[in-house]
């Protein structure tokens, strides 16, 4: 059996937002959709002032409050511990998302090539000077198969309008032997994924050998991902600063 | 046809046809077009007006088929004239609620197929789709159907354009004794039966909110009862203003005497007191919320941004309750302040919906997510003035075609009393 | 015959309800994992269990009378 989970040391992580980036890149969510999102906190008052990150991936409850709301069985938890989206069965409705306490669901509110970040407009005839009129593909190929025992959709980022997505742990890269994309880029190592069954993998020794903590554990929830050191944020904590993240 | 059921006509089809193109637009561009955006990062509301409208329009289909059970069963004659208007309001509302949930789904065509399909009990959407979409509107349809065969049957013997439609409906009506009798039997049935299926029905919609963990002042086991509560004033508060129409423009002041307002006046002035007192509550609760994002809730609806939602929406209770008060104390029920009276409450009871379901979404997320803000935009004002349009529409339409108060004599309920 | 026919539809309405939402549910097990009703379409059973109960108020109503 595998069940996969996650580690965040918050010993390690300095908040530099790289694996935010590795993840809209891997997964082409669009604008303001944010699968992995890291928090940037200030507390104290100036000049005793201390900052703190929080990398917020989806948590993969082993209780998913999304997965036992969903009216159609879209949302579902796979063996492996991975909670996924089924996007042809997702009928929209965005229950999931409110009964998510770390707001990690985002909906398709428009057509996901309307919905990307228009840094380069393609279509500009200066662009197309040196392009020579390609449109790059927005879209990883691999987000559109079919994953798992169950062979189903599992939400990788921009399939359609008017469904729900999040954070896959990056299936399509964990069934071909490799680490999600957050992991992957994360340059103090301070993300660790990979199989808490089996007890020779690095997961199983940081969570032998570390004391760690869940994100509102008291609501029951039962997540797969593990924080070492830091500590749980309070509702007290401000944001430093905000990215746009509205559309 | 008169002046006016033209203009009424008109206006309604025109607000419909709005409706119907600011909906297009939405399913074509996708919802972005709404003002609702994501929880969280984007600090938005997910569920917006659409599902606020969803919750007052089910919520105004639980009075009206009550009124018409409790009329059958307790057999109160002075109401009697009363109980198609309701079991029509119950009607209406039903379609109409159940249409702005599909409205509100990314994917409609796809929402209903797949509800049939997979619909899990393990979500209260089951309730919703189950009890109410299957098992309330088709006992109200049921019900309308069988307490009009009389009528149609009466209908059916002047010769008139819809003498067929009246021949349907009656499906060889004939009036013998034996078919009374059988007619009351079935009616006391289907009254016993409705309402405990409409309570519980109507309670999965609460427990949408209730059964939640992940958001702020939603989890609790008051939000079925509330719900029912608020269903039970609002509900009756349109019923009072539909009769009043309805009086006006049949102009019938003698079948649609005062008595059924001064019934309507009390049964509201019960329910809406009720309401009240839920709400005192839960103020109160709010007042002394401790657990920190509760109390961040609490500040957003006492002093912050939906303050004047929330303080608004208990003045118009007040001012309702008081002005029925009044008239109960004097005993001088009139229909003009009842009318007003029902308009307040059945506004505060829309804006007590909105404050059920925006600001837990937008303020003290249980993680520090900034508060974010949501206010609905013309596309979705649009899209529910026409579900309002299309619910007026459904009801004049059957006016015209249906006696819409029961016909007097041999009085099924009380002639054998 | 009446009486027959009614009480032959409330009863098979009530089991059919009771079908679909044994089929609809996963029963025998507590994990978040099971989804999907056991047989795809188990609520349409529980919604013809709605309409023949419902068709049984009707039929008992309307049913013509056979002799006279």
């Amino acid at each position: 059996m595998t069940k996969y989970a996650m580690v965040v040391d918050l010993e390690r992580c300095q908040g530099c937002r790289g694996c935010m980036e590795a993840c809209k890149i891997e997964n082409n969510t669009m604008q303001g959709n944010f699968w992995m999102y890291v928090f940037r906190f200030e507390s104290g008052t100036y000049p005793d002032t201390e900052m703190s990150f929080l990398p917020r991936a989806c948590q993969h409850c082993d209780n998913a409050p999304c997965v036992k709301v969903c009216p159609v069985g879209a949302r579902f938890k796979r063996e492996d511990g991975l909670v996924l989206t089924d996007t042809d069965r997702c009928i929209g409705c965005r229950y999931c998302e409110l009964a998510c306490p770390y707001g990690v669901n985002y909906f398709t509110w428009e057509k996901p090539e309307k919905g990307q970040y228009d840094i380069i407009d393609w279509l500009d005839d200066d662009v197309q000077a040196v392009t020579g009129g390609a449109i790059p593909p927005y879209r990883n190929p691999d987000l559109d198969g079919l994953y798992g025992d169950e062979q189903r959709k599992t939400a990788g980022g921009g399939h359609d309008k008017g469904v729900i997505e999040k954070c896959t742990f990056c299936v399509h890269r964990v069934e071909k032997g490799q680490q999600p994309a957050c992991v992957e880029t994360c340059p103090t190592d301070a993300l660790v994924f990979g199989d808490t069954d089996d007890a020779e993998t690095p997961i199983s020794l940081y969570l032998r050998e570390k004391s760690t903590w869940q994100l509102l554990e008291e609501a029951g929830t039962k997540p797969s991902v593990y924080f070492v050191g830091g500590n749980p944020p309070t509702r007290d904590l401000k944001e430093i600063e905000r990215p746009k993240a509205t559309v | 046809m008169t002046t006016g059921w033209k203009a009424f006509i008109v206006i309604a089809l025109a607000v419909l046809g709005f409706g119907l193109f600011a909906y297009w637009y939405q399913a074509s561009n996708g919802m972005i077009v709404t003002n609702m955006r994501n929880t969280g990062t984007m600090g938005g509301a997910t569920w917006g007006l659409y599902i606020v409208m969803v919750e007052f329009f089910i919520g105004v289909s639980f009075a009206g088929v009550i009124i018409a059970a409790i009329i059958r069963v307790f057999r109160i004659a002075e109401l009697r004239p009363i109980t198609r208007i309701a079991e029509l309001l119950t009607v209406a509302s039903l379609m109409v609620g159940l249409l702005a949930v599909v409205i509100d789904l990314g994917h409609p065509i796809r929402g209903i197929i797949n509800m049939l399909l997979y619909v899990r009990p393990q979500s209260p959407f089951f309730g919703t789709f189950t009890l109410v979409a299957g098992g309330v509107l088709l006992t109200s349809l049921a019900y309308l159907y069988l307490g009009g065969r009389r009528d149609a049957a009466r209908m059916a013997n002047t010769p008139s354009r819809l003498q067929w439609f009246h021949r349907l409906w009656a499906a060889g009506y004939t009036g013998t004794e034996e078919e009374k009798d059988r007619h009351q039997r079935v009616m006391f049935w289907l009254s016993v039966g409705i309402v405990p299926l409409i309570v519980i029905a109507l309670s999965t919609e609460g427990l949408v909110f209730g059964i939640s963990v992940g958001r702020p002042g939603w989890f609790g086991s008051l939000q079925g009862p509330d719900f029912l509560v608020l269903a039970a004033a609002s509900g009756l508060a349109n019923l009072l203003v539909l009769t009043a129409i309805v009086r006006r423009a049949l102009g019938d002041w003698n079948r649609i005497g005062v008595g059924v307002f001064k019934w309507l006046g009390r049964f509201l002035l019960a329910a809406a007191s009720v309401a009240l007192y839920f709400m005192i509550v839960e103020l109160v609760t709010l007042l002394y919320a401790t657990p920190a994002n509760e109390r961040q809730l609490a500040d957003a609806l006492l002093k912050g941004t939906y303050a004047w939602i929330f303080w608004l929406s208990l003045a118009l209770m007040v001012g309702g309750i008081a002005l029925l008060i009044v008239q109960a104390a004097t005993r001088r029920w009139r229909i003009g302040p009842l009318v007003i009276a029902s308009v307040a409450i059945s506004t505060a009871a829309v804006a007590e919906r909105y404050l059920t379901v925006v600001p837990s979404q937008t303020h003290a997320t249980l993680l520090p997510y900034e508060a974010g803000s949501y206010f609905p935009n013309w596309v979705e004002f649009a899209v529910v003035a026409g579900l309002f349009a299309l619910g007026a529409l459904l009801i004049g339409l059957f006016m015209k075609v249906f006696p819409i108060i029961s016909m007097r004599d041999e009085d099924e309920v009380t002639t054998d009393a | 015959m009446r009486r027959t026919v009614t009480v032959g539809l409330v009863v098979l309405g009530f089991a059919l309800m009771l079908l679909g939402y044994l089929l609809a549910a996963p029963w025998g097990s507590s994990s978040v994992a099971d989804s999907d009703p056991t047989i795809v379409g188990a609520p349409i059973l529980f919604i013809l269990g709605i309409v023949s109960v419902v068709a049984a108020a009707i039929v008992y109503e309307i049913l013509p009378e056979r002799h006279q």
